[in-house]
């Protein structure tokens, strides 16, 4: 529950008979709601642009009939929220088409009220980025740096032993030893540049091969989990990631055929797609030159289908 | 190479047919190379015990797969979800070869038990009718109630759709 000080505006464009409108009823302390319908969005756009922290949830299926007016309004609010009824890959289209988006939550199934609100949170508050807040009561977690990638062995089978702890769906350890597995690879191999020259150190190293990081290029891994979420954070010191770069890889993916695994550099670079596809949410935090957050989320259930039908959610939040 | 690697190959014989038993990761360390391919027609990857597949190993997988001569017939049998989420997620993880995916596992859910399974399922004899993919029925072990399918079946028979049964 936001506190007195933390309140925001979230305005709700919406269909009449959505199913979101649902969900805020449900959740009327934490969602500081006003629900209009979409025939008001020159109102909303009115509204965000004399208050700036005005938070959006725009359920994308409107974008067909009002994509003028909500093209609008992302231009003059970034913090946004978008919300779709897609799969992942439709997602990423979305993602690849309106660079302005930086929130989007396909909510076919089942919707994580703590995760949207904690992204909604994390829009007009950076003291809520970091790995922490993903955890609403969490039963274990732990934090952990990682300064050569020979630790990745034996940090992948803690992970694989918390996780077994969390789930007693069999295949979720697997599951999340691969999303660390690639988290880990993309962080020790694409962040550490020279300080120099500002050019990637091991991007073009083999994968089998020994790196010892330097102090300031260590990686810091942060896992947990709580009743329901598994979360998985990797942190590096130089922010070099982009939007721009992260959607242009997922995109790419999407496309399928020969590229869609590189065979010419050393990366496959397709790791963060498997991460986007087997996660429930993927949120990369950005401070240009100095920091780049992954945080990988993943539903606990004892049914597969509720994994599967759990909400999925791509963000990026960019410091400055 | 970094670490010892936790991807192992068992590899028996049966005149010009091979089995291939493969186990652990697949990742930057998996090693192909004690693999032998002379003097076999076919050979057939059991991949029930692949735990882990990381795009490095993805990589290399597929330049392994590549690199098998044309003239032999490849197969795989007791994929685990892992592989078939995989195969679903990367259709370029079968080399763009014709190969016949024999049998796989299909995660299902016991009401009576209250628990998850991962049973194997034949493709030639459990999807009969392609043109209309549906979960083969399934019954507990402990309770011999009935199964349900613990998953998307469009998203899970993706692979299905993509192929042709593999040859009897």
């Amino acid at each position: 529950v936001l506190a007195e000080n933390q309140k925001y505006h979230l305005h709700v464009l919406m269909d009449d008979d959505d199913d979101f409108k649902q969900f805020l009823q449900n959740h009327p302390s934490e969602l500081f709601a006003q629900v209009i319908g979409h025939q008001d969005v020159n109102s909303v756009i009115k509204t965000a642009e004399q208050d700036g922290t005005a938070v959006c949830v725009v359920p994308y299926h409107l974008f067909s009939n009002r994509a003028g007016s909500l093209e609008k309004l992302l231009h003059i609010n970034s913090r946004a929220v978008v919300l779709s009824r897609e799969d992942i890959s439709k997602a990423i289209d979305i993602l690849y088409e309106f660079d302005q988006i930086r929130h989007l939550f396909n909510i076919g199934g089942c919707l994580c009220a703590h995760h949207l609100l904690l992204t909604l949170e994390k829009t007009v508050d950076r003291s809520r980025w970091g790995f922490h807040p993903y955890l609403a009561s969490p039963k274990e977690q732990r934090c952990c740096e990682v300064t050569s990638y020979p630790d990745q062995g034996l940090l992948l089978h803690d992970i694989t032993a918390c996780a077994a702890r969390a789930s007693t769906l069999s295949d979720l350890p697997h599951l999340i030893t691969t999303i660390a597995s690639e988290l880990l690879m993309n962080a020790v191999f694409n962040a550490p540049c020279d300080p120099v020259t500002q050019e990637p150190r091991y991007v073009d190293r083999p994968r089998n091969e020994t790196i010892h990081l330097g102090p300031a290029e260590k990686i810091t891994l942060q896992y947990g989990y709580d009743e329901k979420s598994f979360v998985i954070a990797v942190s590096d010191n130089f922010g070099r990631l982009t939007r721009k770069d992260v959607i242009k890889n997922l995109y790419r993916c999407v496309q399928g055929g020969d590229n869609q695994i590189r065979r010419e550099t050393k990366g496959a670079g397709a790791g963060l797609f498997m991460v986007a596809n087997l996660a429930n949410q993927l949120d990369v935090h950005i401070d240009p030159g100095r920091m780049t957050q992954v945080v990988a989320v993943v539903h606990l259930s004892k049914k597969q289908i509720n994994y599967e039908l759990g909400h999925t959610s791509i963000n990026f939040f960019k410091a400055g | 190479m970094n670490m010892e690697s936790s991807f192992k190959v068992h590899q028996t014989k049966s005149g010009s047919d091979s089995l291939v038993r493969l186990s652990g990761h697949i990742d930057e360390n998996a090693d192909y190379t004690k693999i032998s391919l002379t003097g076999i027609i076919s050979i057939t990857f059991d991949m029930e015990g692949i735990s882990l597949i990381n795009s490095s190993g993805l990589q290399r997988w597929i330049s392994f797969i590549e690199s098998i001569p044309e003239n032999i017939k490849i197969y795989l049998s007791r994929c685990s979800t892992r592989v078939v989420n995989q195969v679903n997620l990367f259709p370029g993880f079968l080399g763009g070869k014709d190969i016949g995916i024999i049998s796989f596992a299909a995660p299902y859910y016991c009401q009576n038990c209250d628990c998850a399974v991962n049973v194997i399922v034949e493709t030639l004899t459990d999807f009969k009718n392609m043109d209309a993919i549906t979960p083969p029925q399934r019954r507990c072990e402990k309770c011999h109630g009935k199964l349900d399918f613990d998953g998307l079946p469009k998203k899970y028979f993706l692979f299905l759709n993509r192929k042709k049964q593999p040859a009897a």
